[in-house]
């Protein structure tokens, strides 16, 4: 489990990854290999094949960018990750939605350990429940958004469950025609617009969405570095962690630039559903913006959250490693600019993951199965 | 009377030294909260070895922490002959209480900084340590043997002898907690020198005893004796002595209960063994034999260990009817077979290959045969098939029909 072929690998090393776009930047992919942790995955240059972006755990030389069918002869994976490049090798679309799915069912065999596997089980039972959440607010802003002052005098969040089943049908058919298609049109749209949106959360939803959820983790483990930064020895020496507060506070101004505008749209139900029959690709892009803005970022802060508060410097120069590098492509999705090559400028500080060559293979494994079932 | 006490005794002892290693770490939590552990003590020299391969969180004591840099030259008080040099365990308490009324108001100070603390607290024994070796470095002219040290069965020679030799590394305790601290790098050869080099001067027993102390924590047995012999301190041929003692001491003592803590020890013993054998004190005809020696008894330990406790910690539970484990159970299964993991790679390195692949291939065997059961979970059994023998026999198991 330890052996890494270097006499291959070196063959793909690069300095040149500075992704435009999303879609060069890659997709996390839940690895517990040690080389192998926030390894992305993306399509090949000639789109007809897949590689993989892995850090260069060295700390230097930018990255390696491995076809994908090179990994088994790179390093020796585990055999979650076998199985779990066996699944990916089949996906024709690199999302992270995709490869979400696909790792969850590789996690739900076992083959991360049981606690993934039962962290799967409840991740799958949550997004069931938040897409029912969505499902059933957006209904809620039709019945507001289609009915008379006289039938809307008990709020319908307030009304019975048969009777806010019978306002929804009646809002679904009377709004129907106006977009000339069936209710059961209707119906289905707000399903799967549900079922698009539930991972960034409707307005209006007790509960906190997955993307959310990860934009509060993500917040509060910068606060949590500015406090160690500010409580060490020498503040000016904290190189990784400024490359990570830099990078996560990059992703957080983004992130929350893609909530208002999303916000914005899932706030009125009848829009929404205009735009969904105009092009709903475009608007499940829209969707997944949120995913593909804070992808990476999950493994980084579960290994902030999972390092000894003693050990906390070797943390920081691991999640510095790891960073993700944000591609040029969101000034035309959100129209914010900044000086995109600074965390890449920066990476070139960042020294050599030690643990990594610490020989304690098993128990990195085990340490990243830990984040696995964190992150599920 | 005094027969039937030595009857108890003995029954005690041996009580004590059979216990399993949960009840070992128990008995020694309440001796440790004992005022007075006299009686105590001489019931744990059995368990000895195997303390020292527990290492249960002791609670910073102040007769342990003062006698902490004397620790390589502490013997059992029925085998101490003053020649030999080295300090009676049975004569601590009384030595310690003999510092205690020589420091006055100092002591209780000291006891009151680390009270609550255990021994697994660097920065609190650091802070307790060097000030107490330091008290009781200055007071050493004002030491006289205590009311109760008739009670160690030792005369006024004897004191005297014990308080000279432990008011000469109190002296130097600075420096030489300083290489015990970087014990896990070696510690460095200028640590060592540094220690040794300050007490160049006391007698020749103080510079063996700083040595000893060092060679005990050490990770690297061989390069600390090069590094102390470099020096030219001591009496001649002492350092050479020491580690020949250390060398003979060697009980690799890996327990089949305790994985974790055989899996640590197989890997210090790899690691100093290593260090022996390419280290220039190593390397001397005389002693290569005995190295060589101790390679074998280690590597044989480790074998024996990973055979017994892949079969006592999991084929066997495994291979009950019906067994299916829950996830605490597994979980545990798993932190095991890491430990196994790391003895078996710590004793390839010592030899006898051939017989990991066996017992290897003994559990994979077993595995693939319980895969067939129909209560088997495969990927629990490819797990533990991972983590033993890699992921491709893992893979093998998982995808058999």
């Amino acid at each position: 489990m330890t052996e890494i072929r270097t006499d291959i690998l070196e063959r793909f090393g690069t300095a040149a990854y500075q992704p435009a776009t999303f879609l060069d930047r890659g997709v996390t992919v839940p690895f517990t290999t040690p080389f192998l942790l926030g390894a992305r995955i993306r399509p090949n240059e000639s789109r007809a094949g897949l590689e993989v972006v892995i850090t260069n755990p060295s700390g230097g030389r930018g990255n390696y960018i491995v076809p994908w069918g090179a990994l088994p002869e790179i390093c020796a994976p585990t055999l979650h990750d076998r199985r779990l490049w066996q699944r990916l090798s089949d996906q024709a679309v690199v999302s992270p939605p995709t490869v979400r799915e696909t790792a969850r069912a590789v996690a739900a065999e076992g083959l991360a350990g049981r606690e993934a596997a039962a962290a799967v089980a409840r991740a799958v039972n949550e997004d069931g429940a938040a897409r029912m959440r969505a499902n059933f607010l957006l209904l809620l802003d039709l019945i507001r958004r289609t009915e008379s002052r006289d039938e809307a005098t008990v709020p319908p969040q307030a009304d019975t469950p048969v009777r806010i089943e019978q306002r929804a049908r009646r809002a679904v058919a009377r709004f129907a025609p106006r977009l000339g298609v069936s209710p059961e049109i209707i119906a289905a749209w707000l399903e799967a617009i549900a079922s698009a949106f539930c991972g960034v959360g409707i307005p209006g939803d007790p509960g906190v969405s997955r993307t959310r959820a990860l934009v509060v983790g993500l917040q509060a483990m910068v606060n949590e570095i500015e406090l160690h930064v500010a409580q060490s020895a020498d503040p000016s020496e904290q190189h990784a962690a400024v490359l990570v507060m830099d990078a996560a506070r990059l992703t957080l101004s983004c992130a929350a630039g893609a909530f208002k505008d999303l916000d914005g749209l899932l706030s009125d139900t009848p829009t929404l559903l205009r735009a969904w029959r105009e092009d709903s690709t475009e608007l499940g892009r829209r969707a997944s913006r949120p995913d593909w803005l804070l992808d990476g970022w999950q493994v980084i802060t579960e290994l902030w959250r999972d390092a000894d508060p003693g050990l906390r410097e070797g943390a920081l120069w691991e999640m510095a490693l790891l960073a993700p590098v944000m591609p040029r492509e969101v000034e035309e999705w959100l129209g914010i600019t900044d000086d995109w090559d600074r965390p890449t400028r920066m990476r070139r500080v960042v020294r050599a993951n030690e643990d990594w060559r610490s020989g304690r293979m098993l128990e990195i494994v085990a340490r990243n199965e830990r984040l696995r079932s964190r992150a599920a | 009377m005094s027969t039937t006490l030595s009857a108890e005794q003995r029954r005690l002892t041996h009580a004590v030294a059979s216990a399993s290693d949960d009840a070992l770490a128990r008995v020694v939590a309440v001796f440790d909260r004992m005022a007075d552990r006299r009686e105590a003590d001489r019931l744990l020299d059995a368990a000895r070895p195997r303390l020292r391969r527990l290492r249960p969180p002791r609670p910073i004591a102040f007769t342990r922490l003062l006698f902490l840099p004397l620790d390589g030259v502490v013997a059992d008080a029925r085998r101490w002959k003053r020649a030999d040099g080295g300090l009676p365990r049975s004569a601590l308490p009384a030595l310690a209480d003999s510092v205690r009324v020589a420091i006055g108001t100092e002591a209780e100070a000291i006891e009151r900084a680390f009270a609550g603390r255990s021994f697994a607290d660097l920065s609190a024994v650091d802070a307790a340590g060097r000030r107490l070796w330091r008290a009781a470095a200055d007071a050493a002219a004002r030491l006289a043997p205590p009311p109760g040290w008739e009670g160690s069965g030792l005369g006024e020679a004897e004191f005297r002898h014990c308080a000279a030799l432990a008011a000469g590394v109190w002296r130097h305790a600075d420096p030489l907690w300083s290489a015990l601290l970087a014990a896990r790098e070696g510690p460095p050869a200028t640590l060592v020198q540094a220690a040794l080099g300050a007490a160049a001067a006391e007698d020749a027993a103080v510079v063996e005893a700083i040595f000893a102390t060092i060679l005990l924590k050490a990770a690297k047995p061989g390069s600390v004796a090069s590094a102390a012999a470099s020096a030219r301190v001591g009496a001649p041929g002492a350092m050479e002595r020491v580690l020949d003692q250390w060398i003979e001491e060697c009980r690799p003592d890996l327990s089949v209960a305790d994985p974790q803590g055989a899996a640590q020890l197989a890997e210090e013993f790899a690691e100093a063994l290593d260090d022996l054998e390419t280290s220039e004190a190593g390397r001397r005809p005389e002693r290569r034999q005995r190295v060589a020696a101790l390679r074998r008894t280690v590597g044989e330990a480790c074998r024996s260990a990973f055979a017994d406790s892949t079969a006592h910690h999991l084929l066997d539970p495994l291979a009950q009817a019906g067994a299916r484990p829950d996830d605490a159970r597994m979980q545990a299964m798993e932190a095991t077979a890491r430990s196994l993991r790391r003895i078996e790679t710590a004793g390839r390195r010592l030899g006898g290959a051939s017989a990991y692949d066996a017992t290897l291939r003994k559990v994979i065997d077993s595995f693939a045969a319980l895969r067939a059961a129909p209560e088997a979970n495969p990927a629990d059994l490819a797990r533990l098939t991972e983590i033993l023998a890699g992921p491709e026999a893992a893979l093998r198991l998982l995808d058999a029909r």
